[in-house]
């Protein structure tokens, strides 16, 4: 045995010999062509490749971008993406990422990620609806990705893919102090720090905000039907919605060699309800939560020749709290079964937390593959559910308010869920100016069993210039708890039976860039969704249940340009356009079929940055019950101004958003069946005209 | 059987190590390299070397990985008739007597303070941030799999005065 491992050994260390002698030559010496072949042992992840030959529809945006838009938030930035509108819901007014026009009511077909892991809440399947997902300060760089991607990141990344990648020590690199002020009393402040310590690299973020919200008036809200109907005077509408916030963010990110650990740690309180969660306006009641993400990540970029891991552990925790409870029809309402003199009340608390583990082996021993195998494990919680609310199952009356935490008549079940998934995937440059990615994802979740995802992608640089996309891609949606096990809620139930959603895309697309003042790119799209999750009626009653019942059909184009008037002008526009049919034949509704943005950036002298844009959002069709005629569409224009005093030291900047102050209106909920009236007929109005400033001090 | 296993495992390592040692440097050399040769390719305007015996300056931050690097490659190396002159710099240093500035391993706000200091000086910047060209650098290099590729803004090169060889801008992955 010893004498076999000694055998091996003096084998190795005569190869290992061989292989150091000074046969190579001194990289000082290879020649330009030589050194674009020589392969590296260091790879460096997060230096995808560029967005042109990626085998996908991605647009990124950077922290200039981000900058020039004057974005206050994510949602500010993500409406300058083509082929994505964003929407509000009428639950708290919650950002809807409405990409190619495909969402059910809270959107949770768009996954939202942080650094790489989902922020999707297990109850509806979205982003939590008290909390922000990250104040703009702390965001490097988003990557959109239009199109499904469950191969790669499993469920939810169904029309789309948004990843928010936070800024790093390196970005940082010093410390900087900002503080802004806007109309409707918005007021925020920023602190951002990154320095290097050793060999530890540190980033330290923390950012407070609080504003009233714009308080644009409700004409006429869900109690305002009810009023007519009972002959009770109780509504508050005509009335402002409620978008009143304060919120703390912070945000910690360490890294070392091959080691990364970030945290971040989000909190809302004097939270306002939008247009009432029942659509009917409450002014008072306010909702609190709390987010906590904890991400450890380590990157082995040379476990032997070719070889790289990445593994990640991910933690994920959330709250949501209505400590008075919720208003959900205001004192003197009359459901039908008597008075509620304190307003009908409820508060649906809820705790969750999720653990995700994944590993992801990259070989790129064999000519021209980059092979990639990944596992992964998660584990979602609803751990905790508390509720105490003041009616009956058929909306009677009770005479208090009644606890019925761990009781049948709580809202939804504390539940459990976990998943695994196992991955494998090929880049395969088989000719100098053509690469094929293939792909296939299998999950299994303890709740809806198994699905299988691929994707296929073929990439061709047909000049330097012109590059050329043909892609296929399938996703899933993993149905919410709420959709799964709502019980005891007499208007909508939940179905244990359900199905995941699934989509099939197929898309090409063309870039194109001149190398000097312009570039263009061009995609066009076309999809199938099935097994859409929607509350269908019972037959008999009054309730609905969630039911695999829908399908829609897709088809659209994403036309994009910059172009460079003159060294100090920068003109760029987008436009999409998508057309949806559902099974029936009807227009998907709620979504714009036309958006059109364009921007044109000056720089008329020294540290200067003029800016203004247009966003033109078309017309939103209404479902088939609904009467109304379709949504009219809107334009708004702003205009922006950033400037940097005092050797760049000083950053101001701000500007006037919806100048001409347009009447936007977004879609509230359609009525529920024919014949009856939306709850807020009127839709749900958006910001008028705003004024905004902030000053940044670096050092 | 067992000294079967043995043959082929010493073949399959041969071969393997072989076939590496045959092409692979640490990136960070290769870089280096890149660099060099980059200063091969590029006429910088008469005006720039004040005498003949001026060296060739290349400056580097202080603190990056690649300034030991290049360090111990560019001793006793040449570019345009002259010899290389490493300088370490910080940010706050002047960079406009550089030829080449190497702005890898500086802070992000920091490097674009940098680069806005040198617009339209006789300098070739180089940098390997994702955005490095947008911002106005002139050659970015990329990692590619496991091969290092490189982009032009000619646009940049031209305001700083550089001329660039068509061959070098044949053999960019992209140019804008």
């Amino acid at each position: 045995m010893w004498q076999r491992c000694g055998a091996l050994f003096y084998a190795l260390s005569v190869v290992s010999a061989f292989a150091e002698m000074p046969s190579e030559r001194p990289v000082t010496e290879l020649s330009i062509e030589e050194l674009r072949d020589v392969r590296v042992t260091a790879i460096a992840t997060g230096t995808a490749k560029p967005e042109r030959l990626n085998p996908g529809v991605i647009t990124v945006l950077t922290i200039r971008d981000l900058e020039r838009m004057g974005a206050r938030t994510l949602g500010d930035a993500l409406e300058g993406v083509p082929g994505l509108h964003v929407s509000r819901s009428s639950h708290r007014y919650t950002a809807k990422y409405l990409v190619r026009g495909i969402s059910t009511t809270f959107n949770p077909q768009t996954l939202v990620m942080l650094n790489g892991a989902p922020l999707t809440s297990l109850i509806r399947g979205d982003r939590s609806t008290v909390l922000q997902i990250l104040p703009i300060s702390m965001v490097a760089r988003v990557e959109i990705i239009r199109g499904p991607g469950s191969a790669v990141h499993g469920a939810d990344a169904f029309a789309g893919v948004i990843n928010i990648v936070t800024r790093s020590a390196r970005e940082i690199g010093g410390t900087e102090l900002a503080a802004s002020l806007g109309s409707f009393d918005s007021r925020q402040a920023w602190y951002r720090h990154g320095g290097r310590y050793g060999e530890l690299e540190l980033a330290l973020l923390v950012d407070y905000d609080e504003t009233d919200g714009h308080r644009r008036i409700v004409e006429q809200d869900a109690q305002t039907q009810l009023d007519r109907a009972l002959g009770t005077r109780a509504s508050h509408a005509p009335g402002p919605v409620a978008l009143s916030a304060k919120r703390l963010t912070a945000l910690i990110d360490g890294e070392k060699g091959k080691w990364r650990l970030r945290g971040s740690f989000h909190a809302g309180w004097n939270l306002g309800t939008g247009p009432g969660i029942a659509e009917a306006l409450d002014p008072d009641s306010k909702a609190r939560g709390s987010r906590a993400t904890f991400d450890l990540t380590h990157h082995e970029p040379d476990l032997g020749p070719g070889w790289e891991l990445d593994s990640r552990f991910s933690f994920y925790h959330a709250t949501q709290q209505f400590d008075r409870g919720l208003r959900l029809f205001p004192p003197g309402a009359d459901l039908g079964g008597g008075s509620f003199p304190e307003g009908m009340i409820g508060s649906p608390d809820a705790w969750e937390r999720q653990l995700r583990l994944t590993e992801s082996l990259f070989y790129s021993g064999f000519e021209n593959h980059r092979l990639r195998l990944g596992v992964g494990y998660s584990h979602g919680h609803l751990y905790r559910v508390r509720e105490s609310k003041n009616f009956a199952p058929d909306f009677s009356p009770l005479p208090e308010l009644r606890d019925v935490t761990d009781t049948s008549a709580a809202f939804l079940p504390e539940s459990l869920r976990t998943n695994f998934h196992a991955l494998l995937q090929d880049e395969w440059g088989f000719h100098e100016d053509w690469e094929a990615t293939a792909g296939v994802r299998y999950d299994y979740y303890s709740d809806f069993k198994g699905t299988v995802n691929p994707r296929l992608a073929l990439v061709w640089a047909a000049t330097p210039r012109l590059n050329g996309k043909l892609l296929y891609g399938a996703g899933f949606r993993a149905p919410s708890f709420a959709e799964l096990y709502t019980t005891n809620n007499p208007v909508t139930l939940g179905n244990r039976g359900l199905k995941p959603e699934r989509i099939d895309m197929y898309e090409l697309a063309w870039s194109y860039d001149s190398g000097r003042d312009w570039s263009g790119t061009m995609n066009l799209f076309h999809y199938k969704v099935r097994d859409l999750i929607t509350f269908v009626r019972d037959p008999g009653v009054a309730g609905t249940t969630a039911q695999n019942f829908a399908s829609q059909d897709g088809t659209g184009v994403e036309l994009e340009s910059r172009f460079a008037v003159s060294p100090a002008i920068r003109l760029q526009a987008n436009y999409g356009y998508q057309n949806a049919v559902s099974k029936s034949g009807s227009v998907v509704a709620g979504a714009p079929n036309h958006h059109l943005y364009a921007r044109v950036d000056w720089e008329p002298v020294g540290e200067w940055l003029l800016g203004t844009q247009v966003n033109w959002v078309g017309k939103r069709a209404r479902v088939p019950e609904d009467s109304r005629p379709a949504l009219r569409g809107f334009a708004t224009l702003d205009f922006l101004f950033s400037t940097r005093l005092w050797q760049r030291a000083l950053r101001l900047s701000g500007g006037i958003r919806n100048l001409l102050d347009a009447d936007v209106r977004e879609p509230g909920n359609p009525p529920s069946s024919e014949g009856q009236a939306a709850a807020i007929p009127g839709d749900l109005p958006q910001e008028g005209r705003s004024f905004r400033i902030e000053a940044a001090y670096s050092w | 059987m067992v000294r079967g296993i043995q043959r082929v495992s010493w073949m399959i390592l041969l071969v393997a190590r072989l076939t590496w040692a045959e092409t692979q440097y640490s990136a960070e050399d290769v870089k280096c390299a890149y660099t060099l040769n980059f200063a091969k390719f590029i006429d910088w305007p008469p005006d720039v070397f004040g005498s003949p015996r001026d060296g060739f300056h290349i400056c580097v931050p202080a603190q990056g990985a690649i300034a030991d690097r290049m360090e111990a490659l560019y001793s006793g190396q040449r570019v345009q008739n002259r010899a290389i002159e490493l300088l370490k710099l910080s940010e706050r240093d002047s960079w406009s007597r550089c030829q080449v500035a190497y702005l890898n391993g500086l802070a992000h706000g920091a490097r674009e303070r940098v680069l806005s200091a040198l617009r339209g000086k006789p300098v070739l910047t180089i940098g390997e941030s994702h955005e490095f060209n947008r911002e106005g650098g002139v050659i970015q290099l990329r990692h590619a799999g496991v091969h290092i590729r490189f982009s032009v803004n000619l646009n940049a090169a031209e305001k700083a005065r550089l001329r660039i060889s068509s061959k070098l801008l044949k053999l960019a992955e992209e140019v804008r």
